[in-house]
């Protein structure tokens, strides 16, 4: 299997909360990786080094080896790197714009002009992110009047419009009702057949439904990375019992 | 006893507060009822200064008829298409106006003795004297003093007219409604990109340390200035600067614009920052997760948002621009002009107000006039910023 | 992506983004720059030019002339030819006048807010709030042209009526009502903000004390309050110390001084240098720069001295 993320001993802290220990890990290709774990353990820290959104925070320190396709994340351009991955955010966040302009925003960044073209990518994006059906009578409505979760798969189709190799999640669903959670469920079972999903969750259940790779963090360290159905059905470390039998967390 | 207290106290806050309603209530009042009477579409329109016209007609009028267009208090010459009509000027005088000109009149094709080119009266010029031949080549003069009909019937008798004395009424405040509109666009054409610009830098750019402190400690500190001493800087500082720049002596439009766009720089960032700190960083997120550059973010995602703070700031600065008059008085001038250029000086209305109040002979009347034309821009812009801001409240994310 | 775009210019592109970024950002920088120099350009010029009085010989009718600067500070009369300058009155007056606004506006704009914010039915309250952002907009020429039309007028109803002469109603007086008129807007806009930010567990806590509507509102409430109504104060004394227009309409520019009688004609520091100009250079012209910057460190130490009050009460709650 190819892998398309390595990380070695990675070290990360906000000033001086040390928030990453040793991370050591390797994200493998068109899989669904799971990172789960008690709040503040890391896990959306980790998420946020995939496409360097936490370059945004002045006061990061990290040092270690995160590596994308076997090149230092840290060497690659950051706007490059975003276009390669791309995130899609907790609370839905499309922009106050119609859904065409949302969905066009990312190319039309990169210079996409040609009206054709754009409208290719966008009717595109909305079909691989299952909403093209519910909306393809008001692509130009704001993007506001959809409800929450398909404000979310709008998101996913902003993101998809970039044609990137990984789709980073952060906790996509913790925000929608059980009904949208279901349908963006399995939206990423179909999306992993043509990129890369990270996603951070706090859902165990969630985790089992839909990842192939799961990973557990506590107090910034991985505990245990394995096969999901390994990781719940015959976890190594005692301290990933005690989490997915929910004696704690 | 704590009962009376108590209606000692709730009796004095109704009244004390009751004096605010009335302050306003009295001011409006004064103002219109003194300045309305005046208040017209010729004070908007004509100039300030009267200006003395001596025209002449020299071909013979023999065959001119003119439809009688029948205007109330109007008495009309068929032979030259014009009605002359009794009024009273400003000062109180009784003088007779042209109320009615037949576009076809021979009075818009006539002389003007002084240039020997082409002039034409126009209506509400004020007829001083005329004299005419008639047929027989006799005199005939005509004088205000003798009313409109009898004015009216003098024309009809002539056919050349060798002299017509014509006044424009003067003590509009055309040139100050120019003045001002000028100093708006000039004003907000400086200001906007500045203050625009700042703001987008303080809230987008500027890292959180001590610099950025003192710079934004130093932008609030200019809102703490009273005008004055702002036109003092004006004068000093963009009279010469302008004079330089574009030629102009003295105080021009150019140098009030600079000195106000400083003025409101506070007022604008300080807005625009407002507007820009409702929107959700989510949005700048997800443009930069989706490999927008930093600047696409600012001009696609930020700037956008912020217009209904932008707009806000460009009506309260309009608001500030028609009042101010200390910061004018020094920067510009206070030389009240008809032809309004912007590299001379000129008044905008409430510098005008003020140069019509100074000095010996305090036109009140026309102050009046003004002040209700002041007012009622400010109450528009005052109604146009509530509607904006509770229309962009309205579409905002939670 | 990169299928829909030219493969070649892609490194290109970003090094474009990336430089265009560095570029974008110092012209935003460079912007801010200037906003903030702003400041520093009034504090130059004006000094520059203010202390020239004082350091600079002027030829006056052939002859030398020099301002005295402790003169200048401590004088009480204020002459354009003899060039006599003295700007120690004018001082006075101008703070005797701001307190006196201040003593009619206070109590009218706390009232009021009150009124406003705790007292009035909701849409009433509304009303009167809207009425006074109205007054808040009106320009100070108007305040000015009502201050001579009208105020002057009664000003000299009432002094004839206490058998005092005054100059056409043109007076102390006159200066006083017009600056009161023009801050009660400011003040009470800011108290309404604060009383309406006071708690309601507070105004509850009072009224479960068996302490009545009134008593709770002048108690409680505008104690709470004490901090923002103070800073609406301190709003307000700066526009009374700044305002120049409407005053000079209704002050009379009086040469000597310092005027305590209410009906006397006065003189402000911002009537000094608006009155009265006719050259653009020269002596005259210059000494009004010198007034500007008492004017401002005037604004300046009241401003910190009020401030320091406001902490003061703060921390007294």
């Amino acid at each position: 299997m190819e892998t398309i993320f390595k990380i070695e001993k990675l070290n990360l802290s906000y000033g001086d909360n040390h928030v990453l220990k040793n991370v050591s890990l390797a994200i493998y290709k068109n899989q669904v990786t799971a990172f789960i774990g008690p709040s503040g353990c890391g896990k959306t820290t980790l998420l946020r080094c995939l496409n360097r959104m936490n370059d945004l925070n002045v006061t990061v320190k990290q040092d270690g080896s995160l590596k994308y396709l076997d090149q230092e994340v840290s060497s690659i351009n950051a706007m490059d790197l975003r276009t390669k991955v791309g995130m899609v955010f907790q609370t839905p966040n499309p922009f106050p714009m119609s859904i065409f302009d949302n969905v066009a925003y990312g190319p039309r960044c990169q210079g996409v002009k040609n009206k054709y073209t754009l409208n290719k990518i966008v009717v595109e994006s909305l079909k691989k992110a299952a909403i093209y059906d519910e909306v393809k009578e008001r692509l130009r409505d704001s993007a506001l009047s959809l409800s929450g979760g398909q404000q979310q798969r709008l998101c996913i189709a902003r993101c998809i419009a970039m044609e990137p190799d990984v789709i980073l999640m952060d906790e996509p669903t913790s925000a929608l009702d059980p009904i949208a959670t279901l349908k963006i469920e399995e939206l990423i079972g179909q999306l992993k057949k043509e990129y890369s999903i990270v996603i951070v969750t706090h859902n165990m259940q969630q985790a089992t439904r839909i990842s192939d790779y799961t990973a557990f963090f506590m107090l910034g360290e991985i505990v245990e990375y394995d096969k999901t159905v390994e990781l719940f059905k015959n976890p190594k470390n005692r301290k990933t019992e005690d989490y997915i039998t929910g004696r704690f967390g | 006893m704590r009962k009376i207290k108590d209606i000692l106290m709730n009796l004095m806050t109704y009244l004390f507060s009751s004096f605010g309603v009335l302050i306003l209530g009295t001011i409006l009042v004064f103002v219109f009822s003194n300045g309305f009477s005046s208040l017209s579409w010729n004070l908007l329109t004509s100039d300030y200064y009267e200006t003395v016209y001596t025209l002449k007609y020299e071909t013979d009028n023999t065959l001119g008829v003119y439809d009688n267009p029948n205007l109330n208090d109007s008495y009309f010459s068929s032979r030259w298409g014009v009605a002359f009509q009794d009024t009273t000027n400003n000062e109180g005088d009784s003088v007779i106006i042209i109320s009615y000109l037949d576009p076809l009149s021979p009075l818009k094709r006539m002389t003007n003795g002084a240039t020997d080119g082409i002039a034409s009266v126009e209506t509400n010029q004020v007829v001083t004297k005329v004299i005419l031949n008639d047929e027989d080549s006799n005199l005939i003069i005509g004088l205000a003093k003798n009313g409109a009909e009898e004015m009216a019937q003098d024309f009809d008798k002539g056919i050349v007219i060798t002299n017509l004395v014509v006044t424009t009424s003067g003590g509009g405040i055309r040139g100050s409604l120019l003045t001002t509109l000028y100093m708006i666009v000039l004003t907000l054409l400086i200001a906007l990109p500045f203050g625009i610009g700042g703001a987008i830098y303080l809230s987008e750019y500027a890292p959180d340390t001590r610099s950025t402190r003192i710079l934004r400690n130093m932008i609030d500190m200019t809102s703490g200035i009273p005008s004055i001493i702002f036109g003092l800087v004006g004068a000093i500082v963009f009279i010469p600067f302008m004079n330089n720049v574009i030629g102009s002596t003295g105080g021009s439009i150019a140098s009030g614009a600079l000195t106000l766009a400083i003025m409101l720089l506070p007022i604008i960032i300080k807005t625009t920052e407002e507007s820009i700190k409702t929107i959700p960083s989510s949005y700048r997120s997800a443009s930069l997760a989706l490999g927008a550059s930093k600047t696409q973010t600012t001009f696609k995602v930020i700037l956008p948002n912020a217009l209904s703070g932008i707009l806000t700031s460009v009506l309260l600065s309009i608001g500030r621009i028609i009042g101010e008059s200390a910061a004018l008085i020094y920067a510009v001038g206070t030389a009240i002009k008809d032809n309004v250029a912007i590299d001379e000086n000129s008044t905008t209305l409430a510098v005008h107000i003020w140069s019509v109040m100074s000095g010996e002979n305090p036109n009140y009347e026309l102050s009046y006039s003004i002040s209700i034309v002041i007012l009622f821009m400010v109450l528009i812009l005052s109604i146009l910023v509530k509607l904006i801001t509770k229309r962009f409240n309205r579409y905002e994310v939670k | 992506m990169d299928k829909y775009l030219n493969k070649e210019h892609n490194g290109q592109r970003l090094k474009r983004r990336t430089a265009e970024d560095k570029f974008i950002k110092n012209i935003f920088l460079a912007i801010a720059l200037i906003c903030a120099s702003v400041i520093v350009m009034i504090v130059v010029f004006i000094l520059i030019k203010g202390i020239s009085p004082f350091v600079v010989d002027y030829s006056i009718s052939g002859e030398l002339y020099k301002v005295n600067l402790v003169t200048f500070l401590s004088g009480t009369t204020w002459f354009t030819s003899p060039n006599i300058y003295g700007v120690g009155y004018i001082v006075i007056n101008t703070l005797y006048i701001t307190i006196m606004a201040l003593a009619i506006a206070v109590p009218i704009s706390v009232l009021t807010a009150l009124f406003i914010s705790k007292i009035a039915p909701k849409k009433i309250g509304a009303a009167f709030n809207y009425v006074i952002e109205l007054l808040a907009s009106i320009p100070s020429i108007i305040y000015g042209l009502f201050g001579m039309g009208v105020i002057t007028n009664q000003v000299k109803i009432v002094s004839a009526f206490f058998g005092y002469q005054s100059a056409g109603g043109i007076s102390t007086l006159a200066t006083i009502l017009v600056l009161a008129i023009m801050i009660i807007p400011t003040i009470t806009m800011l108290s309404v903000t604060s009383l309406n930010a006071v708690k309601q567990d507070i105004i509850n806590g009072s009224l479960a004390l068996g302490a009545s509507k009134t008593q709770t509102n002048f108690k409680v409430v505008i104690a709470s309050a004490k901090t923002g109504i103070f800073s609406g104060i301190i709003l307000g004394v700066g526009r009374a110390l700044g305002e120049a227009t409407a005053i000079s309409m209704v002050a009379g520019n009086a040469g000597t001084g310092p005027t305590f009688n209410i009906f006397d004609t006065t003189r402000t520091l911002t009537s000094t240098i608006l009155l009265g100009l006719k050259e653009t250079s020269g002596l005259d012209y210059d000494i009004r720069f010198s007034v500007g910057i008492v004017l401002i460190v005037i604004i300046l130490v009241t401003n910190i001295s009020l401030n320091a009050a406001k902490r003061r009460i703060g921390n007294l709650s």
